[in-house]
């Protein structure tokens, strides 16, 4: 039977485990935990993400320019680049950090709240998530749509989750089951 | 009006959906925004193809689920218009497609 895992659905959201059980995500997420890097400085990622990769599974790091993007696909303790394009014109990174994240098996992530918000905004991170796709679908990267929900109303069904990955045109991708074993069997990089 | 014959018909596929929210939803409320998150993604070109209908007499009120019909082809597309959805007529809830079926009886 298909599992299928979201890397937001981790220990910090323990409160959230029967709701989301309910729904279809697997219970494996929930005895992970995560932590978020938010930085502009490469040497600060790095080290951070070296400190805390003893504490935690799943290690995320907030994007920013597309040359500090592609420092982080290349790195080795990283699990997820989150949000590439946000708050920029374009997608934040190009075919060659795509390439990179799939040889490093580092995902691209995206935040559904995103693709939640109405007009300019959710217009932008379909777009960027599109692009993303267009990339990913080239060179086998894992993309990955994380629902970070503050409640039970901001979960989603998994298979609703994909609809939104193949209703951009990429009916290939099921990033909510199997790319996301592979960071599963990864296992974390501990 | 005379019978469409079968190569000319639209074919359609029927989506289950579940409301999940603190509230009960009346049907119209329900209807419209249905109306708004399908053409909030798709647009107005896109929400007339896809066809849809929210079938009245398969809305069940006390369990918040109900059945909307569309076109064939256009299902992933409302799918992920309810999924994008954050809200309810103003108030917290969510839609989750149960199953999609080629009739109503294998629902």
């Amino acid at each position: 039977m298909t599992e299928f895992y979201d890397f937001s659905l981790t220990s910090q959201r323990k409160n959230l485990e029967e709701k989301a059980t309910e729904l279809g995500w697997s219970q494996k997420t929930f005895t992970l935990s995560e932590t978020t890097i938010s930085s502009d400085d490469w040497g600060e990622i790095k080290r951070t993400a070296r400190e805390k990769r003893k504490e935690h599974d799943i290690i995320k790091v907030e994007a920013g320019e597309p040359e500090l993007n592609r420092k982080i696909v290349n790195e080795a303790d990283i699990d997820i680049l989150m949000n590439p394009g946000f708050g920029r014109r374009d997608p934040g990174l190009d075919h060659v950090t795509v390439r990179d994240s799939a040889e490093n098996n580092v995902a691209i992530g995206f935040s559904f709240s995103r693709l939640t918000q109405t007009g300019k905004e959710r217009i932008h991170a379909l777009s960027d998530l599109r692009k993303v796709l267009k990339y990913a679908s080239k060179y086998d990267a894992p993309v990955l749509i994380l629902l970070e929900p503050e409640d039970e109303y901001d979960l989603r069904a998994p298979r609703d989750v994909e609809s939104v990955i193949k209703s951009l045109g990429y009916p290939e991708f099921s990033s909510t089951s199997e790319k996301a074993q592979k960071i599963m069997a990864g296992g974390g990089k501990k | 009006m005379k019978t469409i014959p079968p190569t000319l018909r639209d074919k359609h596929r029927y989506i289950r959906f579940r409301i999940h929210s603190g509230k009960q939803f009346e049907f119209g409320k329900v209807v419209k925004t249905v109306e708004n998150a399908s053409t909030q993604l798709l647009g107005d070109k896109g929400a007339a193809e896809a066809d849809y209908w929210i079938i009245k007499n398969k809305f069940d009120h006390e369990k918040q689920e109900g059945v909307i019909k569309v076109r064939r082809e256009h299902e992933n597309n409302l799918r992920a218009a309810l999924t994008l959805k954050k809200d309810i007529n103003g108030s917290k809830g969510f839609f989750e497609v149960d199953k999609v079926s080629g009739s109503i009886k294998n629902l």
